[in-house]
């Protein structure tokens, strides 16, 4: 009772308050430094940049059968298909507008040929609508060239470059570490 | 050269302007502190980007408050509307004049110095007061009316705590005040037995008249939009923001002279010190006070704050006042 | 040098003072008014009474013009500012404001006021060092005591006054 009636006195709550948000002032940070110092290396599951695979001959696996172009509920992707010498059809246009794509998946679930795949790309920020429009190439290369599983769900070391191939950020395999 | 280094009122107008120099240049730095703080409270950083740690950034922010436009909305009165941020700024400025930051370091010795710093720091009120009515908005003029409410109240009650010191210096002149609380810190006025409920009365009455959290109702960005600057933009704007940080500095100030001893060292083994180094840690620690209490309390409602200041400040105040009164007879 | 800033001073308190009655927007009036006890103040200052200077910036300028704002901002001033300079009582106010400056000008003249010496001779010496808080505080609680206090009394009244008034209107309710 007197306790209670001191700890009202003295403003005992807020001073716990206080107390709390000074010891909080020496604790480590937990921000990650993107773009200047570190970047996130995704895991395999995560559902980034889409890109075509191609098969062991470095053929396209896609044969433009157009199930993604159906399933997809935001009509991001344009297919026009055409039979190629070998009489396999395949798509003469593949276009993904990806401004309206919500990354749910369903087009690489539902490719009977895994060609469609999501990759682990996620900085794909640009100064133009039109970067944003993904061609059959540009799709080619989005292929992640991170494979090791340890290296995946990390923070690496990096650094953020502008030059005239425009911006990016590098990892330069200095330090890496878990996040959690 | 010579005559010119000899006349007072050379002397007067050169820390006149190195007074506001201080004021204006000040804000820069601590908004990057507050920021710095208000990060590592939350476990994040700060600015980081630009310069050392981000020490730079206050520089970017201000190139960029004074590169935009200055909007005017319409239906706004258009003298006090561009006046009002200056009204709310100079008074800080003038506050600095009587305070004194060492036994030699002051603009102005003046015979009346506390009761000079409490009517000159209250009439800032009408810039906010001014600012909110010329708006032409509702938000505006329900900040402006909150700071004017705020206002009345707590100037009452730091009154009251000011009386005290006041008492225990028997004079109205800050140097006196200071010297009154000469060798070391048990002098001080926060002991507790000499004003402490006095410095609490002072405190929370000064973050309610610099409008910080927990007292910034004028501004109430969850109400009302931003209180009382909500038409303003650019540079206008940054002098009201100038102006808050210039309220909490010399707050920080008027406290440190009031009750941590002004300029005399807290143990005697360091009093080779100069006063002045003393005057500024203290000064930084209470600045330091303000933006810590700033991340940690949640902001007070309306009839809270004038509950606490009516029925609990006013009325403590005036029991110190008594009892103070008491002792002093005394000897 | 004091000249130059008397004539500044109190010029600029009269054409504020004049502002106050010519401005036709009350949030105007009220700003004037605030620009001419500030200048009151500046003239005390230059009466070497820092004291009284900084009390009427602290009474008048910081805590009751503020309570004028306050009523001007909740008063629906919009309709009262179209109507014209000069109403019916005019007529009657005209003849009485030039009797009461008259009046004013009388008692500045020829009344006590320009009889008045010198201040007794200890208050005179504290005034002389600077010491005008002293002075002030020594006069006010010895020779004019009873008009303090009386004066307290007054505001007493107004308090009370005030409650009464607005209790009142609660009840009829």
């Amino acid at each position: 009772m007197l306790k209670d009636f001191l700890k009202t006195v003295f403003l005992w709550d807020l001073v716990q308050g206080m107390r709390l948000t000074f010891r909080y002032q020496f604790k480590k940070v937990v921000t990650m430094h993107y773009p200047d110092k570190e970047k996130w290396v995704p895991y395999d599951r995560f559902r980034g940049l889409h890109y075509q695979a191609v098969d062991e001959e470095g053929e396209l696996k896609c044969v433009a059968c157009e199930l993604c172009a159906r399933i997809c509920p935001a009509g991001v992707i344009t297919i026009e298909a055409y039979e190629d010498d070998k009489g396999v059809r395949r798509p003469s246009v593949y276009e993904m507008d990806l401004h309206r794509c919500a990354y749910c998946g369903l087009c690489v679930e539902v490719c009977p040929e895994d060609a469609i795949n999501h990759g682990a790309g996620y900085e794909f920020a640009g100064f133009d609508r039109a970067d944003a429009v993904m061609s059959l190439e540009k799709l080619l290369k989005n292929k992640p060239n991170e494979t090791d599983p340890e290296k995946m769900g990390t923070v690496a070391s990096a650094r953020f470059i502008r030059d005239k191939d425009g911006i990016r950020v590098e990892e330069d395999g200095k330090k890496r570490y878990r996040w959690w | 050269m010579e005559a010119l280094l000899a006349s007072d009122i050379f002397w007067v107008v050169f820390k006149s302007f190195l007074a506001v120099a201080i004021i204006f240049g000040l804000p820069l730095p601590f908004t990057w502190l507050e920021r710095k703080i208000a990060g590592h409270i939350q476990v994040r950083p700060g600015p980081m980007r630009v310069g050392f740690h981000g020490v730079l950034q206050p520089i970017a922010d201000g190139l960029k408050l004074f590169l935009k436009e200055d909007i005017i909305p319409t239906g706004a009165d258009k003298f006090l509307f561009k006046a009002a941020p200056f009204m709310a700024l100079i008074p800080y400025i003038a506050i600095f004049v009587a305070i004194p930051m060492s036994d030699e370091a002051y603009v102005s010795n003046m015979d009346i110095g506390v009761l000079y710093v409490l009517a000159i720091g209250g009439l800032s009120i009408y810039g906010i007061i001014m600012g909110g009515w010329a708006s032409n908005s509702k938000y505006a003029l329900l900040g402006g009316l909150r700071a004017a409410a705020q206002m009345i109240s707590y100037e009452v009650a730091m009154g009251f705590a000011v009386i005290g010191v006041i008492m225990m210096a028997q004079s109205l002149n800050m140097q006196d005040i200071v010297l009154a609380q000469q060798g070391g810190f048990l002098n001080w006025n926060i002991m507790p037995h000499k004003q402490l409920i006095a410095f609490f009365i002072f405190m929370v009455a000064g973050f309610a008249e610099a409008n910080r959290i927990p007292f910034d109702i004028p501004e109430g960005e969850g109400e009302l939009g931003a209180g009382f600057h909500t038409e303003y933009s650019g540079m206008r704007f940054a002098l009201f923001a100038l102006a808050e940080y210039a309220a909490m500095i010399s707050i920080s100030a008027l406290a440190a002279v009031l009750f941590l001893g002004g300029w005399t060292s807290p143990v005697g083994f360091l009093d080779f010190v100069p006063g002045i180094v003393w005057f500024v840690l203290k000064t930084l620690f209470m600045v330091y006070l303000f933006m810590w209490t700033r991340f940690t309390w949640p902001r007070y409602r309306y009839d809270q704050l004038m509950t606490l200041g009516w029925k609990f400040l006013i009325p403590l105040g005036v029991a110190n006042v008594l009892i103070t009164g008491l002792f002093v007879i005394d000897f | 040098m004091e000249y130059l800033f008397f004539t500044l001073f109190s010029s600029i308190a009269v054409i504020s003072a004049l502002l106050v009655i010519t401005f036709r927007n009350p949030v105007h009036s009220v700003v004037s008014l605030i620009v001419c006890f500030f200048q009151v103040a500046c003239l005390f200052v230059l009466l070497r009474s820092p004291f009284l200077a900084g009390a009427q910036i602290f009474v008048y300028v910081g805590a009751i013009m503020i309570f004028f704002v306050f009523a001007v901002f909740l008063m629906d001033f919009k309709s009262s500012m179209a109507k014209e300079r000069f109403g019916k009582m005019t007529v009657y106010a005209l003849p009485v404001a030039v009797l009461m400056f008259l009046e004013v000008l009388m008692l500045i003249v020829k009344g006590p006021f320009a009889k008045m010496g010198a201040q007794p001779a200890d208050v005179q010496k504290m005034m002389d060092l600077g010491q005008s808080t002293k002075a002030i505080g020594m006069v006010m609680f010895t020779k004019y005591l009873l008009p303090f206090e009386i004066i307290s009394v007054v505001l007493l009244v107004g308090f009370v006054g005030a409650v009464v008034l607005t209790v009142k209107e609660k009840k009829g309710e």
